[in-house]
């Protein structure tokens, strides 16, 4: 069923260091670590991080194999950009001449390059969804956006959108599940046809499901309401995750990191 | 208390009012139940009862509180929780223990009492296996307690439910009635119970029959069921036990008008 399907909630539970740290602070590292990626611009850089992410997979005690479930597309889009690059990448170094298409040094290390960039940002972002739960993920946010409420950014309503969305997901897919089946017991097919003809049939799939949704929208926000519901303000939070001292000295590292990397690109 | 007087309320200006001159008045620590055909506006009348939906014209009191000022609606909100017909879309949060917080951290409530109450909303209403679990892998029955779990962890003094067990198999409907008679018994819980089921009917020790947007009938369930004709002209089941007293009544047997339960009519039917 399209639940299974989906990589939602892939939240992989252990007791390792990288998932005790708050989430907020993973949110962090993760961006900090896409930044160095892409600030970096040799194979010293590339490697070491390289090396940082694949130490951080180890540490994390989530297997390999769980990682790469959700990795196969992207090892798809991985392979079409090293391609991409090495036979567009502008070079003088040809090693190799293919009708039209030159294939360059300089476009091998650039494609792989990329590709290596690709491939371990989605790594280490899919560390950080496969060590924090959605909901610490959602606080997360709400904890790093809260000094950007001060200059109008709705950090409470991002964050209750998110746990709301996440809350609401699998009883959507569950509905949709249901009417599937109940369209199938009338006959419909939805395998057949090519695809103009498939994304009719989706059609009588769709229409009931938006349907619901919109009536569930309405009862929700009847039921936030009657229980006092009226934003961020004034609410207290009753599970806050409290930034330790290894949160600090893992950013502190990352940070370092990127400061690495960036001192490398200038000089 | 909760005073409801000569409450107007109409969806759009074309249309007739669901709601036309209602007069209702709740005594703390009562069981009403709430009946009527469908349309005949009980989930309207339910709404206003805290301020979802305000009067046209009329008002409602709760305890003296006008849900017509707009700062009364909050103390209002927390003295009068709401369990929806559908189990489905009044949770909110990702967990149980989560959802029955969510009106307390909405109230702005320290989080040392936060913990405190929703343990021991989790104790009363025996969901303390299940606080970690997310809504959806609940139970039907288990999410109206989730619901009326968040309820008493506001301390709530009134509980209005409207048709809580309509989508419910009948075991989880049992489920649920239980902790509200519990509730009702040890906590002095008032509630106000729309259902279109008789056999809940029961439970209350007054019930309101909506017609048209009024009352049309203010009684006893033994009242109530004492006329079955007038039941299946308002469109409602009879139950078949007080249809056959009806019957039997009818054809001049006048003492069995009324009876509820099999023992009772059979302990009438032996006194003849
Ligand atoms: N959101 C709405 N918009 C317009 N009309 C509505 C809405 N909800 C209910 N009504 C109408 O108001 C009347 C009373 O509805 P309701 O209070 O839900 O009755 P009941 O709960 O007794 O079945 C019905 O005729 C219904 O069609
Ligand atoms: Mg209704």
């Amino acid at each position: 069923m399209l639940k299974e399907k989906l990589l939602l909630g892939q939240y992989y539970p252990a007791d390792s260091p990288v998932h005790r740290l708050t989430a907020s602070c993973k949110i962090l590292v993760t961006i900090i670590y896409m930044v160095a990626l892409f600030v970096a611009d040799d194979w010293l850089g590339w490697g070491l991080l390289a090396a940082v992410g694949l130490a951080a997979v180890l540490i994390s005690k989530v297997p390999f194999k769980a990682i790469w479930r959700g990795m196969k597309i992207i090892v798809i889009f991985c392979v079409l950009t090293f391609l991409l690059n090495l036979f567009m990448y502008p070079g003088d170094h040809v090693l190799l001449t293919l009708g039209r298409f030159r294939l360059t040094a300089e476009g091998l290390t650039y494609g792989l390059a990329m590709a290596l960039r690709l491939f371990m940002l989605v790594v280490f972002a899919s560390l950080l969804t496969l060590t924090t739960t959605p909901i610490q993920l959602t606080d997360g946010l709400e904890t790093l956006l809260k000094p950007a409420s001060r200059i109008g950014v709705p950090a409470h309503e991002i964050a209750m959108m998110m746990s709301i969305a996440l809350r609401f997901i699998p009883t959507i897919l569950e509905e949709f599940d249901r009417i599937v089946l109940a369209q199938r017991a009338r006959g419909a097919d939805l395998k057949q046809g090519n695809i103009a003809q498939r994304v009719k049939n989706f059609v009588p799939l769709l229409v009931p499901l938006f349907v619901a949704a919109f009536r569930r929208a309405d009862d929700l926000s009847q039921a936030m309401e009657a229980k006092c519901y009226r934003g961020g303000a004034g609410r207290t939070r009753w599970k806050v995750v409290k930034w330790q001292s290894r949160d600090t000295v893992c950013l502190a590292l990352f940070l370092l990191l990127l400061a690495g990397a960036i001192l490398e690109r200038v000089l | 208390m909760i005073e409801v007087k000569d409450l107007h309320y109409s969806y759009s200006k074309q249309e007739a009012p669901v709601l036309n001159g209602l007069d209702l008045r709740i005594e703390p620590g009562q069981w009403l139940a709430v009946v009527g055909r469908n349309g005949s506006g009980k989930s309207t009348l339910a709404r206003c009862l805290n301020g979802l939906f305000l009067p046209e014209s009329g008002s409602v009191l709760v305890d003296g509180m006008d849900t017509a000022e707009e700062s009364m609606l909050y103390p209002i909100r927390e003295r009068v929780a709401f369990v929806f017909q559908n189990p489905d879309n009044q949770l909110v949060a990702t967990s149980v223990e989560d959802d029955i917080a969510f009106g307390l951290e909405n109230l702005g409530i320290p989080r040392e009492e936060i913990t405190d109450r929703v343990e021991q909303a989790l104790s009363v209403m025996r969901l303390a296996d299940k606080r970690d679990k997310p809504p959806h892998l609940l139970s039907g029955g288990e999410k109206q307690r989730v619901a009326i779990a968040g309820a008493i962890a506001m301390a709530s003094t009134y509980l209005v439910l409207d048709e809580p067990t309509a989508m419910l198999d009948p075991l989880m409907r049992l489920e649920v009635i239980d902790s509200l008679t519990r509730l009702h018994r040890e906590q002095g819980l008032t509630i106000i119970y729309v259902t279109n089921i008789m056999e809940e009917v029961l439970l209350a020790d007054r019930v309101v029959l909506l017609d048209q947007g009024r009352v049309a009938k203010d009684c006893t369930p033994a009242e109530l069921f004492s006329d079955p004709a007038y039941l299946i002209e308002q469109g409602l089941d009879v139950p078949q036990i007080s249809y056959l007293a009806g019957r039997l009544a009818d054809a001049g047997y006048e003492s069995l008008r009324g009876a509820l339960a099999v023992d009772e009519l059979a302990d009438r039917l032996c006194r003849i």
